[in-house]
Protein backbone atom coordinates (compact mmCIF):
# COMPACT_ATOMS: atom_id res chain seq x y z
CA UNK A 1 0.00 0.00 0.00
CA UNK A 2 1.48 3.61 -0.97
CA UNK A 3 2.01 5.17 1.79
CA UNK A 4 3.72 8.89 2.57
CA UNK A 5 5.78 9.54 5.45
CA UNK A 6 6.53 12.94 4.65
CA UNK A 7 5.16 16.22 3.04
CA UNK A 8 4.37 15.14 -0.90
CA UNK A 9 7.65 15.94 -2.90
CA UNK A 10 4.67 17.38 -5.56
CA UNK A 11 2.90 19.35 -3.03
CA UNK A 12 4.80 22.77 -3.98
CA UNK A 13 4.54 22.31 -7.44
CA UNK A 14 0.53 21.56 -7.07
CA UNK A 15 0.11 24.54 -4.59
CA UNK A 16 0.01 26.97 -6.84
CA UNK A 17 -2.44 25.77 -9.84
CA UNK A 18 -5.90 24.65 -9.05
CA UNK A 19 -6.60 21.19 -8.20
CA UNK A 20 -9.56 20.73 -8.68
CA UNK A 21 -9.19 19.86 -12.38
CA UNK A 22 -10.72 16.28 -12.94
CA UNK A 23 -8.62 13.85 -14.16
CA UNK A 24 -10.08 12.95 -17.96
CA UNK A 25 -13.37 12.50 -15.18
CA UNK A 26 -11.93 9.85 -13.42
CA UNK A 27 -12.35 9.32 -9.26
CA UNK A 28 -9.70 6.64 -9.15
CA UNK A 29 -6.59 8.90 -8.93
CA UNK A 30 -4.96 6.98 -5.97
CA UNK A 31 -1.73 5.93 -7.59
CA UNK A 32 0.29 7.89 -6.14
CA UNK A 33 2.81 5.73 -4.66
CA UNK A 34 6.07 7.42 -4.24
CA UNK A 35 5.15 11.12 -4.26
CA UNK A 36 5.20 11.91 -7.74
CA UNK A 37 1.39 12.37 -8.14
CA UNK A 38 -1.46 12.34 -8.92
CA UNK A 39 -0.83 14.38 -11.67
CA UNK A 40 -3.99 16.97 -11.52
CA UNK A 41 -2.76 18.16 -7.88
CA UNK A 42 -3.23 17.53 -4.16
CA UNK A 43 -7.08 17.28 -4.33
CA UNK A 44 -8.71 15.22 -6.54
CA UNK A 45 -12.44 16.31 -6.38
CA UNK A 46 -14.60 18.37 -7.97
CA UNK A 47 -16.66 21.17 -7.90
CA UNK A 48 -19.77 21.89 -9.81
CA UNK A 49 -23.03 23.99 -9.38
CA UNK A 50 -26.80 22.22 -8.31
CA UNK A 51 -29.96 23.16 -8.34
CA UNK A 52 -29.50 24.28 -4.28
CA UNK A 53 -26.13 25.62 -4.57
CA UNK A 54 -22.56 24.05 -5.30
CA UNK A 55 -21.50 20.58 -4.32
CA UNK A 56 -18.17 19.29 -4.09
CA UNK A 57 -17.22 15.76 -5.12
CA UNK A 58 -14.37 13.76 -3.59
CA UNK A 59 -14.23 9.88 -3.58
CA UNK A 60 -13.98 8.35 -0.15
CA UNK A 61 -11.39 5.21 0.19
CA UNK A 62 -14.54 2.64 0.61
CA UNK A 63 -16.03 3.71 -2.70
CA UNK A 64 -12.61 3.62 -4.73
CA UNK A 65 -12.18 0.47 -3.13
CA UNK A 66 -15.60 -0.83 -3.78
CA UNK A 67 -15.91 0.95 -7.18
CA UNK A 68 -12.54 -1.25 -8.17
CA UNK A 69 -14.22 -4.49 -6.78
CA UNK A 70 -17.27 -4.22 -8.84
CA UNK A 71 -15.27 -2.97 -11.85
CA UNK A 72 -13.08 -6.17 -10.72
CA UNK A 73 -15.94 -8.26 -11.34
CA UNK A 74 -17.75 -6.44 -14.07
CA UNK A 75 -14.61 -6.52 -16.38
CA UNK A 76 -12.07 -9.18 -14.63
CA UNK A 77 -8.58 -8.09 -14.65
CA UNK A 78 -9.31 -4.96 -16.68
CA UNK A 79 -11.31 -3.15 -14.39
CA UNK A 80 -9.17 -1.89 -11.65
CA UNK A 81 -5.74 -1.87 -14.23
CA UNK A 82 -7.83 -0.27 -16.44
CA UNK A 83 -9.35 2.75 -13.77
CA UNK A 84 -5.61 2.90 -12.60
CA UNK A 85 -4.39 3.24 -15.94
CA UNK A 86 -6.75 5.34 -17.18
CA UNK A 87 -6.22 8.00 -14.13
CA UNK A 88 -2.75 7.64 -14.91
CA UNK A 89 -2.89 8.41 -18.62
CA UNK A 90 -5.54 11.02 -17.73
CA UNK A 91 -7.40 9.24 -20.35
CA UNK A 92 -10.94 8.29 -19.77
CA UNK A 93 -12.11 4.41 -20.92
CA UNK A 94 -15.13 2.66 -20.81
CA UNK A 95 -14.16 1.03 -17.30
CA UNK A 96 -14.55 4.59 -15.58
CA UNK A 97 -18.43 4.21 -16.05
CA UNK A 98 -17.95 0.30 -14.37
CA UNK A 99 -16.36 2.21 -11.36
CA UNK A 100 -19.06 5.32 -11.18
CA UNK A 101 -21.75 2.69 -11.20
CA UNK A 102 -19.94 0.62 -8.38
CA UNK A 103 -19.67 3.86 -6.87
CA UNK A 104 -23.86 4.28 -6.95
CA UNK A 105 -24.16 0.93 -5.81
CA UNK A 106 -21.78 1.55 -2.38
CA UNK A 107 -23.92 4.55 -1.90
CA UNK A 108 -27.08 2.71 -2.00
CA UNK A 109 -26.18 0.14 0.08
CA UNK A 110 -24.81 2.14 2.30
CA UNK A 111 -27.76 4.67 2.71
CA UNK A 112 -29.52 1.80 4.34
CA UNK A 113 -27.20 1.49 7.27
CA UNK A 114 -27.98 4.22 9.03
CA UNK A 115 -25.33 3.27 12.19
CA UNK A 116 -22.33 2.66 10.26
CA UNK A 117 -22.33 4.81 7.14
CA UNK A 118 -19.11 5.44 4.55
CA UNK A 119 -15.84 5.11 4.79
CA UNK A 120 -16.19 3.30 8.32
CA UNK A 121 -14.34 -0.21 8.11
CA UNK A 122 -17.75 -1.00 5.54
CA UNK A 123 -15.63 -2.64 3.04
CA UNK A 124 -16.08 -6.50 3.57
CA UNK A 125 -19.67 -5.28 3.67
CA UNK A 126 -19.92 -3.97 1.08
CA UNK A 127 -17.95 -6.37 -1.19
CA UNK A 128 -20.22 -9.57 0.66
CA UNK A 129 -23.75 -7.17 -0.51
CA UNK A 130 -22.02 -6.88 -4.19
CA UNK A 131 -21.34 -10.52 -4.06
CA UNK A 132 -17.72 -10.04 -5.11
CA UNK A 133 -15.62 -10.43 -2.17
CA UNK A 134 -14.42 -13.99 -3.05
CA UNK A 135 -13.58 -12.99 -7.16
CA UNK A 136 -11.61 -10.04 -5.36
CA UNK A 137 -9.72 -12.44 -3.07
CA UNK A 138 -8.13 -14.23 -6.04
CA UNK A 139 -7.27 -11.29 -8.63
CA UNK A 140 -3.74 -10.76 -7.27
CA UNK A 141 -1.53 -7.98 -5.82
CA UNK A 142 -1.98 -4.89 -8.28
CA UNK A 143 -6.06 -5.67 -7.66
CA UNK A 144 -5.62 -6.20 -4.17
CA UNK A 145 -3.69 -2.81 -3.82
CA UNK A 146 -6.56 -1.03 -5.66
CA UNK A 147 -9.26 -2.31 -3.88
CA UNK A 148 -7.07 -1.80 -0.26
CA UNK A 149 -9.77 -0.07 2.16
CA UNK A 150 -6.97 1.27 3.93
CA UNK A 151 -7.01 5.27 3.16
CA UNK A 152 -4.23 6.73 1.75
CA UNK A 153 -2.81 9.67 3.33
CA UNK A 154 -4.07 11.98 0.52
CA UNK A 155 -7.74 10.16 1.00
CA UNK A 156 -7.38 11.58 4.61
CA UNK A 157 -6.52 14.79 3.77
CA UNK A 158 -8.91 15.13 1.50
CA UNK A 159 -11.66 13.88 4.03
CA UNK A 160 -10.48 16.12 6.74
CA UNK A 161 -10.36 18.98 3.53
CA UNK A 162 -14.45 18.17 3.91
CA UNK A 163 -15.01 17.76 7.42
CA UNK A 164 -12.90 21.44 8.05
CA UNK A 165 -15.03 22.83 5.45
CA UNK A 166 -17.87 22.44 6.96
CA UNK A 167 -16.89 24.06 9.64
CA UNK A 168 -15.39 27.05 7.73
CA UNK A 169 -17.34 27.61 4.56
CA UNK A 170 -20.76 29.56 5.54
CA UNK A 171 -23.49 26.95 4.23
CA UNK A 172 -21.61 23.67 3.61
CA UNK A 173 -22.61 20.76 5.09
CA UNK A 174 -21.65 16.78 4.66
CA UNK A 175 -23.91 15.19 2.86
CA UNK A 176 -25.87 12.66 5.05
CA UNK A 177 -26.04 9.90 2.79
CA UNK A 178 -22.41 10.29 1.13
CA UNK A 179 -19.52 11.15 3.00
CA UNK A 180 -18.06 11.98 -0.35
CA UNK A 181 -20.14 15.28 -0.78
CA UNK A 182 -20.02 19.03 0.18
CA UNK A 183 -22.88 20.59 -0.17
CA UNK A 184 -23.25 24.16 -0.17
CA UNK A 185 -26.82 24.99 0.34
CA UNK A 186 -26.07 28.56 -0.90
CA UNK A 187 -27.99 29.81 -4.62
CA UNK A 188 -25.52 32.23 -4.49
CA UNK A 189 -22.20 29.81 -3.92
CA UNK A 190 -19.74 30.34 -6.81
CA UNK A 191 -17.73 27.38 -7.80
CA UNK A 192 -14.33 29.00 -7.95
CA UNK A 193 -14.61 30.19 -4.43
CA UNK A 194 -15.25 26.78 -2.79
CA UNK A 195 -12.86 25.75 -5.25
CA UNK A 196 -10.15 28.13 -3.52
CA UNK A 197 -11.65 27.52 0.01
CA UNK A 198 -11.08 23.68 -0.33
CA UNK A 199 -7.98 23.69 -2.03
CA UNK A 200 -6.44 26.51 0.93
CA UNK A 201 -7.71 23.73 3.43
CA UNK A 202 -6.64 20.89 1.93
CA UNK A 203 -2.56 22.90 1.60
CA UNK A 204 -2.86 24.20 4.77
CA UNK A 205 -3.59 20.85 6.13
CA UNK A 206 -1.21 19.11 4.06
CA UNK A 207 2.06 21.47 5.34
CA UNK A 208 0.38 21.87 9.37
CA UNK A 209 0.67 17.50 9.65
CA UNK A 210 3.41 16.95 6.94
CA UNK A 211 5.86 15.54 9.65
CA UNK A 212 2.66 13.00 10.71
CA UNK A 213 2.50 9.51 8.87
CA UNK A 214 -1.80 10.02 8.63
CA UNK A 215 -1.60 6.31 7.77
CA UNK A 216 -0.77 5.04 11.05
CA UNK A 217 -3.24 5.19 13.84
CA UNK A 218 -0.42 6.45 16.16
CA UNK A 219 0.07 9.55 13.65
CA UNK A 220 -3.55 10.35 13.04
CA UNK A 221 -3.99 10.55 16.92
CA UNK A 222 -0.63 12.54 17.52
CA UNK A 223 -1.86 14.65 14.40
CA UNK A 224 -5.21 15.32 15.79
CA UNK A 225 -3.97 16.31 19.38
CA UNK A 226 -0.98 18.92 17.78
CA UNK A 227 -3.92 20.22 15.56
CA UNK A 228 -6.47 20.43 19.02
CA UNK A 229 -3.45 21.95 20.18
CA UNK A 230 -3.04 24.52 17.81
CA UNK A 231 -6.46 24.95 16.74
CA UNK A 232 -6.05 28.94 16.56
CA UNK A 233 -2.90 29.28 14.50
CA UNK A 234 -4.38 26.95 12.16
CA UNK A 235 -7.99 28.62 11.53
CA UNK A 236 -5.60 32.02 11.10
CA UNK A 237 -3.01 30.00 9.04
CA UNK A 238 -6.47 29.24 6.62
CA UNK A 239 -7.62 32.35 6.70
CA UNK A 240 -4.55 34.32 5.85
CA UNK A 241 -3.97 32.03 2.95
CA UNK A 242 -6.74 32.47 1.53
CA UNK A 243 -7.45 36.28 2.06
CA UNK A 244 -4.00 35.99 0.07
CA UNK A 245 -4.94 33.95 -2.10
CA UNK A 246 -7.78 35.62 -3.15
CA UNK A 247 -6.23 39.06 -3.45
CA UNK A 248 -3.57 37.23 -5.63
CA UNK A 249 -6.03 36.38 -8.34
CA UNK A 250 -8.24 39.66 -8.18
CA UNK A 251 -4.91 41.32 -9.43
CA UNK B 1 -53.26 -26.50 60.34
CA UNK B 2 -50.24 -24.00 60.38
CA UNK B 3 -48.61 -25.49 57.34
CA UNK B 4 -51.90 -25.03 55.34
CA UNK B 5 -51.62 -21.36 55.82
CA UNK B 6 -48.02 -20.52 55.11
CA UNK B 7 -49.41 -21.87 51.47
CA UNK B 8 -52.37 -20.12 51.01
CA UNK B 9 -50.02 -17.03 51.50
CA UNK B 10 -47.64 -17.81 49.15
CA UNK B 11 -50.68 -18.89 46.87
CA UNK B 12 -51.35 -14.79 47.39
CA UNK B 13 -48.18 -13.79 46.56
CA UNK B 14 -47.72 -15.80 43.50
CA UNK B 15 -51.05 -14.55 42.56
CA UNK B 16 -50.02 -10.74 43.79
CA UNK B 17 -46.85 -11.21 41.29
CA UNK B 18 -49.10 -12.31 38.33
CA UNK B 19 -51.32 -9.47 38.47
CA UNK B 20 -48.52 -7.22 39.31
CA UNK B 21 -46.45 -8.44 36.31
CA UNK B 22 -49.32 -8.43 33.95
CA UNK B 23 -49.95 -4.43 34.90
CA UNK B 24 -46.82 -3.74 33.94
CA UNK B 25 -46.61 -5.38 30.66
CA UNK B 26 -49.97 -3.76 29.66
CA UNK B 27 -48.71 -0.49 30.57
CA UNK B 28 -47.90 2.21 27.44
CA UNK B 29 -44.16 1.49 26.87
CA UNK B 30 -42.94 4.17 24.91
CA UNK B 31 -39.62 4.43 23.17
CA UNK B 32 -36.81 7.19 22.84
CA UNK B 33 -37.70 6.77 18.93
CA UNK B 34 -41.36 7.33 19.43
CA UNK B 35 -40.68 10.79 21.72
CA UNK B 36 -38.70 12.58 19.13
CA UNK B 37 -41.67 12.55 16.86
CA UNK B 38 -42.44 15.13 14.94
CA UNK B 39 -40.73 17.40 12.88
CA UNK B 40 -37.54 19.86 14.31
CA UNK B 41 -36.47 22.44 12.70
CA UNK B 42 -32.82 23.79 13.81
CA UNK B 43 -32.71 28.05 14.96
CA UNK B 44 -28.99 28.46 16.43
CA UNK B 45 -26.10 26.18 15.57
CA UNK B 46 -22.70 26.98 17.61
CA UNK B 47 -19.22 24.98 18.36
CA UNK B 48 -19.32 22.89 21.38
CA UNK B 49 -17.60 25.65 23.51
CA UNK B 50 -20.42 28.03 22.56
CA UNK B 51 -18.86 30.20 19.20
CA UNK B 52 -21.23 31.41 17.06
CA UNK B 53 -18.76 30.74 14.35
CA UNK B 54 -18.21 34.55 13.69
CA UNK B 55 -13.98 33.98 14.26
CA UNK B 56 -14.29 30.78 12.68
CA UNK B 57 -15.55 31.25 9.03
CA UNK B 58 -13.96 31.96 6.30
CA UNK B 59 -16.07 34.92 5.91
CA UNK B 60 -16.59 36.28 9.14
CA UNK B 61 -20.07 35.61 9.57
CA UNK B 62 -22.12 33.48 12.04
CA UNK B 63 -23.05 30.21 12.01
CA UNK B 64 -26.88 29.89 10.39
CA UNK B 65 -28.55 26.38 10.60
CA UNK B 66 -30.98 24.91 7.95
CA UNK B 67 -31.34 21.63 9.18
CA UNK B 68 -34.87 20.26 9.93
CA UNK B 69 -35.36 16.25 10.99
CA UNK B 70 -38.50 14.69 10.75
CA UNK B 71 -39.18 11.59 12.73
CA UNK B 72 -41.90 9.80 10.66
CA UNK B 73 -41.93 6.77 12.78
CA UNK B 74 -40.02 4.78 15.08
CA UNK B 75 -37.55 4.19 11.52
CA UNK B 76 -37.58 6.37 9.48
CA UNK B 77 -36.88 10.26 9.20
CA UNK B 78 -36.69 12.88 7.14
CA UNK B 79 -33.50 14.57 7.07
CA UNK B 80 -33.04 18.11 5.23
CA UNK B 81 -30.81 20.79 4.81
CA UNK B 82 -31.14 24.35 2.91
CA UNK B 83 -33.44 24.16 -0.29
CA UNK B 84 -32.80 20.44 -0.79
CA UNK B 85 -35.38 17.93 -0.79
CA UNK B 86 -35.59 16.34 2.40
CA UNK B 87 -34.22 12.73 2.32
CA UNK B 88 -35.57 9.78 3.51
CA UNK B 89 -33.24 8.08 5.74
CA UNK B 90 -33.38 4.81 8.30
CA UNK B 91 -32.21 6.18 12.42
CA UNK B 92 -32.02 4.98 15.76
CA UNK B 93 -31.52 5.66 19.05
CA UNK B 94 -29.11 3.93 21.30
CA UNK B 95 -29.21 5.49 24.97
CA UNK B 96 -28.16 8.91 24.29
CA UNK B 97 -27.22 8.52 21.10
CA UNK B 98 -29.36 9.50 17.87
CA UNK B 99 -27.52 7.68 14.45
CA UNK B 100 -29.08 8.82 11.35
CA UNK B 101 -27.58 8.28 8.02
CA UNK B 102 -23.74 9.01 8.33
CA UNK B 103 -23.86 10.69 11.43
CA UNK B 104 -24.18 10.55 15.20
CA UNK B 105 -25.06 12.80 17.32
CA UNK B 106 -25.72 12.98 21.42
CA UNK B 107 -28.81 14.24 22.52
CA UNK B 108 -27.76 16.64 25.10
CA UNK B 109 -30.94 17.98 26.21
CA UNK B 110 -34.66 17.05 24.95
CA UNK B 111 -38.53 18.24 25.81
CA UNK B 112 -41.58 18.35 24.20
CA UNK B 113 -40.16 22.09 22.50
CA UNK B 114 -36.57 22.13 22.25
CA UNK B 115 -34.12 19.23 21.03
CA UNK B 116 -30.39 19.96 21.59
CA UNK B 117 -27.68 17.76 19.49
CA UNK B 118 -24.13 17.44 19.64
CA UNK B 119 -22.58 15.77 17.05
CA UNK B 120 -20.00 13.05 17.18
CA UNK B 121 -16.36 13.44 15.87
CA UNK B 122 -17.14 12.17 12.14
CA UNK B 123 -13.41 12.64 11.09
CA UNK B 124 -10.46 11.35 12.75
CA UNK B 125 -8.73 14.57 12.44
CA UNK B 126 -11.65 16.76 13.32
CA UNK B 127 -11.28 19.31 16.28
CA UNK B 128 -14.53 21.31 16.05
CA UNK B 129 -18.24 19.81 16.82
CA UNK B 130 -20.85 21.71 16.08
CA UNK B 131 -23.86 21.58 18.59
CA UNK B 132 -27.58 22.38 16.47
CA UNK B 133 -30.45 23.58 18.84
CA UNK B 134 -33.92 22.55 17.11
CA UNK B 135 -37.61 23.03 18.47
CA UNK B 136 -40.44 21.19 17.30
CA UNK B 137 -42.69 22.47 15.18
CA UNK B 138 -46.19 23.11 16.00
CA UNK B 139 -48.96 20.88 13.95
Amino acid sequence: MARFHTLDPKAETFHVQSPYIYAANNPILFVDKNGEGPEKGPFTGRVYKIKSGVRAYRITTSQRAASNTYAAAFYGFGGPIGNIASAVSGFGSAVYEGAFEGSKKVTKELSKDPVVGQNRGMFAKISKKLGFAKKVINIGSVIKEAVDNQPTRQEILEGATFEYASKLMPDADINIVNEGLLDINNKDADVGMVELGLNVIYNTLNETLSSFDLTDDEGISAANEYLQNNLDDFLNKIKEYYNETQEEEKE
Amino acid sequence: MKPKKKKRNSMNTKYLLIVLLSCLLSLPVKSQNTELSGKWTCFKKETEDGNDGSNITLNGKPYECSLSIEFVNKRKALYGTGDNEPIELDYKVKGHDLFIGNKVFKIEQKNSNELILLEHKSNDLATIRFRYYLKKNEL
